[in-house]
């Protein structure tokens, strides 16, 4: 396609049939191009095309009437347009010609500029664009993480009239065997109807259909990045064999090259994609096990209310005939429906939205800035106006020609600004801060250009309008007489000027007050106890693949007997979790419900965690009673231990050592041990109850185990994989992490979003000290006969410094006010990420005063001793 | 039709449109002269010494029917003029003139 922008262009500079014969041919000359030297070139060479010095060339050969009929619309002589580039002209020679003043606006503006342009990239990408998904408003997600598998059987049997599509999901780790070295890949199990949900068909084969679902149906479908990656794109890979768990399956299908699955159903990116079928009796098919998600595609007639009320109904339902006749802890929540982009983005939105907002007052603040700066660039060149208007010009033209200059100004810090912000997103998409759903290919497009041009105009007309308004409403007589200097127009200049930095102050308050809390809650997340020790600790996962549910405690035994041999470790345990390996698709786990066994007024909803006697060791976490779990703890008279919440939570008291938990009616554990609370899920985590069991006794359900190794030694990784292997050669090993490492990803996010705001807090600042600085620095030279004057009557050097850094004190201190009022009002914005801090932590704003009246001193401290250096006998001379 | 005088430019933009006949439109010009010159100029400078020349009444131009494809449009099509072919002879009969008497293959000897 032609680009349309220099078209018309070239249709606007070249009215008439001949511009239309020029940017048709130019447009021809294009499509030709595209083909020969590719689109990028072709497009450079059309905008080369509009943008030439021939063109206008062009139009002054036409103006002439010719018996041509060269149909110009233009009247003859001077016209608006040829004010305009006239004008342009005039504003970028002024402006060459004060070169210090120009690159000063254009990086102010440019900062500005970028920082926003970066920021809303960012946010289109993530939160405004829709999902790539056929007719994506009417997906749906069913609420909260893990559902169960009778749960979901029942929904798809009677949601029909509500969903046109119903399929669950969940994604695990899985073992990629039969190529050179064992590899661990991701894995999705999707119903049938998955696909279908979200409107993709295979690039290559087909979909799963219903068939694949018996468990003889050993099939799989791949992603694009898998068939490009282990078959070279091969066209022929339908029919293939991979290994898989140790289990060959047939590729039926290639899924399109552009495919984003949603994260929150199957987590980042899968290579492979199974069918999801239970057997029965299978204990997955139990109303204890969460950890499907699910997705609907409503029919067309349907709206998000209506559904989850008829959700609650067959819910209630479902309830009502559950055979076992109890709630389930988790399913006795009604359940609501989200839509998928919403689910997707989570409560990311809130960060970039506040990101977005901060941005746009560092925005505001720049606009202030360049607005002074032009402001005290207009009483400089008074003058010249005065003697422009008194040459003929109109006001109106004067007007025309300053907001011309403000305009070129923002556009070339736009341009600049725009550049940064290529760079910008460049990085984040290399660097991935923050753990930023949807993140992966954030680019610029046409659509954020055409919202950095514009923003780059408006903050133009923002700051350009008042001062040229300002300059042309001047009294020609005085000006000219005065040569410029201190006239009472110019004092009305000076209000506005300090009207401007009292309001940079104030935004710079509100931005660093905002940024002082949010970083004030990552400080104190980060001193948060973990509860363990994190230092000299590793971890990592192993996928079992095909062994047996029984036979996977004897490889965890075997596993840690082999890691213990190595030298330099001093620990090893294992586990079904360990503390922050659980991130992306929601908490994999085993919930159950549990009463104390003696007079408990209800049910309490525990989550349990199957550990060997190494996990407490190895984790070096603290235990306050009884004992941990022993080599000896079995099935036989299972034993807990519990965290300090849960035995306050549930006794109300530390000191439970002996008591009885009942779980479920079916199962009595007795509590050997209290440990203080491990932060599993996160520094931020609120207590839950937390119990841990011998893994002996209750088996690993789950596919993989999580290993914690203990040790200083450098290099331990590959001695881990190698003592893995000697127990099975065909069981890829996970990465191995430090603890470190996982606890600094889990603060990643409020790490990224604090430090952007700190980032722009400091920006602002320096603009606001910026604003205070020129202000006062303009002043003192408008008034050095003044100040002149007064030294030479006796005024000591003292005084005039003093009466300079109070009126910079002052501008500040009334900025302070302002600002301080403006955060306290938008303080709730931040509260939901906050932590451990409230929005009027009153420490933080004492630092944010006391960090801007000393820098607003220190910007004041400058000018004045510029001031007090006046030598009154030439400042009286010079004038 | 008094004498018109020509500009190296116009010299060759009319010689490239009279060689082109019914392909001389602005691109095709271009090309011819980017061939002899090994200068690429624009499609609106081109245009600049063309509608200069057409309205010295030395070329002329037209629209083409529109192409023959969905979208296609009609084209400016310029021509030379029976002035704008004396011109070019006359231009050429005063290069020969000063020509003559030179050996055109000579080597400069200083």
């Amino acid at each position: 396609m032609t680009p349309r922008w220099p078209l018309a262009l070239v249709r606007w500079l070249l009215p008439g049939d001949v511009g239309e014969s020029v940017a048709r041919e130019i447009a021809t000359a294009h499509d030709d191009n595209v083909g020969r030297r590719g689109r990028m070139r072709a497009a450079i060479e059309c905008w080369r095309e509009a943008l030439s010095p021939s063109v206008l060339q062009l139009r002054r050969e036409l103006r002439v009437p010719t018996h041509l009929h060269l149909t110009s619309n233009l009247p003859p002589g001077p016209s608006v347009l040829n004010h305009f580039l006239s004008d342009i002209r005039l504003a970028v020679r002024g402006l060459r010609a004060r070169p210090g003043f120009a690159l000063t606006a254009i990086l102010i503006i440019a900062v500005g500029i970028g920082a926003s342009t970066a920021i809303f990239t960012v946010v289109d990408h993530v939160l405004l664009r829709q999902l790539p998904f056929d007719s994506p408003e009417r997906l749906v997600t069913v609420d909260d993480p893990g559902h169960t598998v009778p749960m979901f059987r029942r929904w798809h049997e009677e949601t029909g009239e509500i969903f046109e599509h119903f399929a669950a999901a969940f994604s695990d780790a899985g073992a990629l065997t039969g190529s050179t070295v064992p590899s661990e890949v991701h894995v999705a199990f999707v119903r049938s109807e998955f696909f279908p949900a979200l409107g993709v068909a295979p690039a290559v084969g087909r979909g799963f259909v219903a068939e694949d679902h018996q468990p003889t149906a050993e099939v799989a479908v791949i992603s694009h990045g898998a068939w490009v990656r282990l078959f070279g794109s091969d066209a022929a890979v339908v029919g293939r064999e991979i290994h898989l768990n140790q289990t060959p399956r047939t590729i039926v299908g290639v899924l399109p090259a552009g495919f984003e699955p949603p994260e929150i159903l199957v987590g980042a990116r899968p290579e492979f994609w199974l069918p999801f079928t239970v057997e029965a009796g299978s204990n997955v098919d139990d109303w204890g096990s969460h950890f499907l998600s699910i997705i609907g595609r409503l029919r067309p007639d349907q709206n998000l209310i209506a559904v989850s009320e008829s959700l609650d109904a067959v819910t209630a339902r479902i309830r009502a005939d559950n055979p076992a006749g109890r709630d389930d802890p988790i399913e006795s929540y009604g359940f609501g429906v989200t839509p998928l982009l919403q689910a997707t983005v989570g409560d990311v939105g809130d960060a970039l939205y506040l990101l977005l907002g901060a941005v746009g007052l560092m925005l505001l603040i720049a606009c202030a800035n360049v607005a002074s700066l032009l402001l005290a660039r207009s009483t400089e060149r008074h003058q010249e106006v005065a003697v422009r208007a008194a040459l003929g010009a109109s006001r109106g033209r004067i007007i025309q020609q300053l907001i011309t200059e403000a305009l070129v100004l923002s556009l070339a810090g736009g341009a600049v600004g725009l550049a940064a912000a290529l760079g910008a997103v460049e990085w984040f998409n290399v660097a991935q801060p923050g753990n930023i759903p949807r993140s992966g290919a954030v680019a610029i497009d046409l659509r954020i250009l055409a919202v950095a041009f514009g923003t780059a105009l408006l903050t133009g007309l923002v700051f350009g309008v008042a001062p040229a308004l300002r300059a042309a409403r001047s009294d020609l007589n005085t000006s000219i007489r005065d040569g410029g200097n201190a006239t009472s127009a110019s004092a009305r200049r000076q209000h506005l000027r300090s009207g401007l930095v009292v309001v940079e102050v104030a935004l710079a308050v509100v931005l660093t007050v905002g940024a002082g809390l949010l970083f004030g809650s990552f400080v104190r997340m980060n001193a948060v106890d973990p509860g363990f020790e994190t230092d000299q600790l590793l971890s990592f996962r192993l996928t079992f693949g095909t062994y047996a549910v029984d036979e996977r405690t004897m490889f965890v035994e075997q596993a840690r007997a082999a890691l213990e041999t190595i030298p330099g470790v001093e620990s090893v345990g294992a586990g079904i979790t360990v503390p922050f390996a659980i991130t992306g698709a929601g908490r994999c786990c085993w919930f159950d419900e549990l009463v104390a066994a003696e007079d408990d007024p209800g049910p309490h909803v525990a989550i349990f965690n199957p550990v060997d006697e190494g996990y407490f060791t190895t984790l070096g976490a603290r235990l306050r009673q009884g004992r941990s779990i022993l080599p000896t703890d079995g099935d036989e008279d299972p034993v807990a231990v519990v965290t300090l919440s849960t035995a306050r939570s549930m006794f109300g008291r530390d000191d439970v050592v002996g008591e009885v938990l009942d779980v479920e009616g079916d199962l009595n554990l007795r509590i050997v041990g209290v440990v203080e609370d491990i932060r599993h899920w996160g520094l931020a985590q609120q207590p839950e109850n937390e119990i841990y069991v011998p893994h002996r006794g209750f088996g690993h359900y789950f596919q993989h185990a999580e290993f914690l190794v203990r040790g200083s030694r450098a290099g331990l990784a590959s001695e881990i994989r190698e003592a893995i292997w000697t127990v099975d050669s065909e069981l890829p090993v996970d990465e191995i992490v430090a603890m470190q490492q996982l606890v600094a990803r889990s603060v990643a996010a409020p790490r990224f979003y604090s430090g952007v705001l700190v980032v722009f807090s400091a920006v602002a600042l320096l603009l606001a000290a910026g604003g205070v600085y020129g202000t006062l620095m303009f002043q003192v030279g408008q008034r050095r006969r003044e100040i002149g004057i007064r030294m030479a009557l006796g005024a000591r050097v003292r005084d005039v410094v003093g009466t300079v850094v109070s009126r910079g004190v002052l501008l500040a201190s009334m900025g302070l006010a302002l600002g301080v009022v403006g955060a306290l009002a938008l303080g709730r914005v931040v509260e939901s990420l906050m932590f451990g801090i409230t929005s009027t932590d009153p420490a933080t704003f004492v630092l944010v005063a006391i960090t801007l009246l000393a820098v607003a001193f220190a910007a004041s401290y400058l000018p004045a001793r510029r001031a007090g250096r006046c030598d009154p006998a030439s400042s009286l001379r010079s004038q | 039709m008094g004498e018109q005088r020509l500009s190296d430019v116009e010299q060759r933009a009319l010689l490239a449109v009279w060689r082109l006949g019914e392909q001389a439109w602005g691109a095709n010009v271009r090309d011819e002269l980017a061939a002899v010159t090994g200068r690429r100029l624009t499609i609106s400078a081109v245009y600049v010494t063309l509608v200069r020349l057409e309205k010295r009444g030395l070329a002329m131009s037209s629209f083409t029917e529109p192409e023959n494809f969905q979208g296609g449009k009609a084209k400016r099509r310029f021509g030379i003029t029976a002035e704008g072919v004396a011109a070019l002879k006359e231009s050429r009969a005063q290069l020969e003139q000063l020509w003559d008497g030179l050996d055109a293959t000579a080597e400069w000897r200083g």
